[in-house]
């Protein structure tokens, strides 16, 4: 008995330690003077087409491999996989039917990582060994990007990632790692900001004013990205109230009802969703089968207003009709945009199916042609026997912005490493009972939530 | 399973009696697999290197977890919990308290050896399936505390991921080929460790509470403080790897592999290994990571085989192969592949009677 007495204690104790730790709400910090004044979205020019580079010089007989690594199995492997795989493959092939770059015809290694962690590093272990080492790797996974960070650094690879973590990117300024699209904070500021300044448009029937937030992410450091000091500060800022974090695990079979309950009773008449695919879904469908789906305004990072969504929907994607996205890249309705044209009629030689498209394909596809101008411009500078990850990222920086295709930027100006513009796309229903995503507000310059340089 | 040896061979005094290494031939494999260990950074490439390192963290986690489920019989579901509590706390007296690795590593795994202690109460109480439910506690409310406690140290949702690089003597342990032997040398103090527990009166306890917990208790054997005593090793070794593990990944959080899914892996390990063998941890680790390795490998070259295939062969074959090879192991060699050696080895023995 007493034994079993002083067990209880123990636990209790244990407990009481756990419960009476500091939980940090997610409590806006105090607004800086003047964010006032990033109220309005500052409008923005859309991706320019890609800059003129011409070779000085051919380098015919040289060869340069591209780095990949992606998870091409595991549950997320049909969503980021495929696409990985055959946009890079596609756009190389047709570099190097073209001549090249330069004359250096392009390959590409893609090793399957999962997106474990533990992978990604092995994974990268193995590439910096490589010899030569390669002058930049791409990878795409935010916990990833935040544990290379120091890494690349050292080795002077840049990681071109589509996990866009302001840690990763901006901890310390002027790393090896640039993003594709805008960090997942400026993402989150982007959409706070065309939801306060169209409020009295979008909100749903019978919300008052006041405009509350609720956060649902994965239980990871993607999920945790969007809501950093920065942007919680940018929120308050705005007269924004940002609920606390609401954790989804990375399952296609999660059920996220508790989640959006402890929402919705917080009073949420916002819900903005910092996860991909399936969790996406789960949300819509959620909201859907609790009623609630009208009286919130629904929004999601860039990654989750995407094809699969629609492709794991089927028959009722009409039910994703209406939540909006940040969109920082064109997209395959974009048929006027050369760069979209060029992505549809490759797909198309294919023998592609519409289902594939997906951002994967047009963004890795895209991606290839701003790499091979950046190479151009590196060639140009130091010639192949010179190339290396710095001459690269210099490159880079002399460009300043990179454009893909048209198709997106990529934007390394001084301390820059990643675009700041985006898109706010609507899910909408068309005319022939398809689901699309329609622009509902151009691009716009993002508040930038960058963390203040120490 | 007793080892088999023909007639005529046996012990005349007490320290042949104890010996692990018997045949000549066992020394010359132990120093063989030294050698090779010891000079893979040499003729390895750096996945090989870095695969290596990863077996052998795995191992001392496998290892600890022998302890609590193979010997004691006491399902567990939280090694790798425990393994992140090894990790931050190495992190955090690397970072916070400026302590070399290498002091550090000692005492992140008595940290992790007393959260083990907190949780091994439940198994006063609980057995069985009870018990790895119980366990499973652990497996939620640490990593929980991990994201959402004391963010400015833990880091929240990110891990802490500035842990720095061991050094030691001007010895810089950054490149994967140079802590490849800090894992290694770990991983050796625990193997002649382990192997000896398993024949001491601490190894006799343990075993006589799996096999029959009420026999035991009759006589003598102190069921609490013995059951303790195994989580608690158990939970050392899973602290000793996560602390190798993190500084080798130079970083940690519930990102980095810590997660259910790799504390049932670990079982996994365990069981197709051999349960309560100190052989098994090995064969168990070594086969898993180099199965997954090898579905990598024959799920590429079938898509390079059928080019029209490649896309789904890619995304589906390596989940398919590592099932359906796991699952034809254990209907086949369901006491693991410490079992099949040991009967190899005694085929070999009394050979040409084997059969």
């Amino acid at each position: 008995m007493k034994k079993h007495l002083s067990i209880t204690c123990i636990l209790l104790v244990v407990l009481l330690a756990a419960a009476c730790s500091p939980v940090p709400a997610e409590q806006p910090m105090a607004a800086e003077e003047g964010s006032g004044e990033a109220m309005q979205a500052e409008a923005a020019v859309p991706p320019e087409a890609p800059m003129e580079v011409v070779c000085e010089n051919n380098y015919e007989g040289e060869s340069l491999v591209i780095y990949q690594q992606a998870g091409l199995t595991g549950p997320l492997a049909t969503l980021l996989g495929t696409g990985f795989i055959s946009a890079t493959q596609d756009a190389i092939e047709q570099i190097n039917a073209e001549g090249g770059v330069c004359g250096v015809m392009l390959s590409v290694r893609v090793e399957d990582t999962q997106y474990a962690l533990e992978q990604e590093i092995q994974v990268y272990e193995q590439y910096r060994t490589e010899d030569p080492k390669p002058l930049f790797i791409t990878t795409a996974n935010s916990a990833a990007t935040i544990a290379l960070k120091d890494r690349v650094v050292e080795d002077e690879i840049v990681n071109l990632a589509t996990g866009v973590h302001t840690q990763s990117l901006y901890e310390p300024p002027n790393g090896y790692t640039v993003g594709m699209v805008p960090i997942y904070s400026d993402q989150f500021a982007g959409f706070l900001q065309f939801v306060h300044s169209n409020w009295a448009d979008i909100r749903p029937e019978g919300a008052g004013d006041e405009i509350t937030v609720g956060v649902i992410g994965w239980a990871n450091a993607f999920g945790a990205g969007a809501t950093t000091t920065e942007s919680l500060a940018f929120a308050e800022s705005l007269g924004i109230t940002v609920l606390p974090l609401e954790e989804q695990p990375v399952d296609a079979s999660a059920d996220v009802t508790g989640q959006l309950q402890n929402l919705l009773v917080n009073g949420a008449n916002v819900v903005y969703m910092q996860s991909i695919s399936f969790s996406i879904v789960q949300v819509i469908s959620t909201l859907h089968a609790l009623g609630f789906y009208d009286q919130v305004v629904l929004g999601s990072v860039n990654w989750g207003m995407n094809r699969d969504v629609l492709n794991i929907l089927g028959a009722n994607a009409p039910l994703a009709a209406g939540y909006y996205g940040v969109f920082p890249y064109l997209w395959w309705n974009d048929t006027d945009a050369p760069g979209v044209q060029q992505a549809l009629e490759t797909f198309k030689s294919k023998g592609h199916p519409d289902s594939d498209k997906s951002f994967t394909y047009l963004l890795m596809y895209s991606a290839m042609f701003g790499i091979a101008d950046i190479l151009t411009v590196a060639l140009n500078n130091v010639g192949f026997d010179g190339l290396n990850g710095a001459e690269f990222l210099k490159a880079m920086q002399q460009m300043g912005t990179v454009s893909s295709a048209g198709v997106f930027e990529i934007n390394v100006e001084g301390s820059n490493r990643a675009t700041n513009k985006a898109q706010i796309r609507q899910a909408q229903i068309m005319e022939d009972g398809s689901v699309d995503f329609v622009v509902v507000q151009d691009f716009t310059t993002l508040p930038d939530m960058r963390p203040a340089a120490e | 399973m007793a080892m088999l040896r023909p007639a005529g061979d046996f012990d005349r005094s007490y320290e042949q009696d104890m010996a692990l290494l018997r045949q000549p031939w066992h020394y010359w494999l132990l120093g063989f697999s030294l050698l090779a260990a010891f000079t893979l950074p040499l003729w390895g490439d750096a996945y090989l290197v870095a695969t290596a390192n990863q077996i052998a963290y795995t191992i001392i986690a496998v290892q600890g977890l022998n302890i609590l489920t193979g010997y004691t019989g006491q399902i567990s579901l939280s090694q790798a919990a425990f393994m992140l509590v090894g990790g931050y706390a190495a992190a955090l007296l690397v970072i916070h308290a400026g302590l070399s690795f290498f002091v550090a590593l000692p005492l992140a795994a008595l940290a992790a050896g007393a959260i083990g202690l907190i949780f091994g109460l439940t198994s006063l109480r609980v057995k069985g399936f009870y018990l790895a439910v119980a366990t499973l506690a652990a497996q939620f409310i640490i990593p929980w505390l991990s994201r959402h406690t004391f963010k400015d140290y833990l880091g929240g949702a990110n891990g802490a991921i500035e842990v720095p690089v061991p050094q030691l003597g001007g010895v810089n342990f950054g490149e994967v080929s140079n802590f490849f032997y800090i894992s290694l040398v770990v991983l050796l103090i625990t193997t002649g460790l382990l192997f000896n527990i398993s024949r001491t009166r601490l190894g006799r306890a343990f075993v006589s509470i799996r096999d029959n917990d009420l026999a035991a208790e009759l006589l003598g054997v102190n069921l609490f403080t013995y059951k303790l005593r195994a989580f608690f090793i158990a939970a050392v070794l899973a602290g000793l790897a996560g602390a190798i593990k993190a500084h080798s990944q130079r970083g940690v959080g519930t990102e980095f592999g810590y997660s259910l899914n790799e504390s049932i892996l670990y079982l996994g390990m365990l069981v197709i290994g051999g349960l309560g063998t100190n052989l098994g941890p090995f064969l168990g680790v070594v086969f898993i990571i180099l199965l997954e390795d090898l579905s990598d490998l024959l799920g590429g070259m079938l898509a390079a085989a059928f080019p029209e295939l490649s896309g789904q062969l890619l995304t589906s074959f390596r989940p398919i192969f590592f099932g359906v090879a796991l699952m034809l192991f254990l209907i086949y060699e369901p006491r693991g592949l410490a079992h099949r050696w040991q009967l190899l080895r005694a085929g070999w023995r009394l050979r040409p009677f084997a059969r």
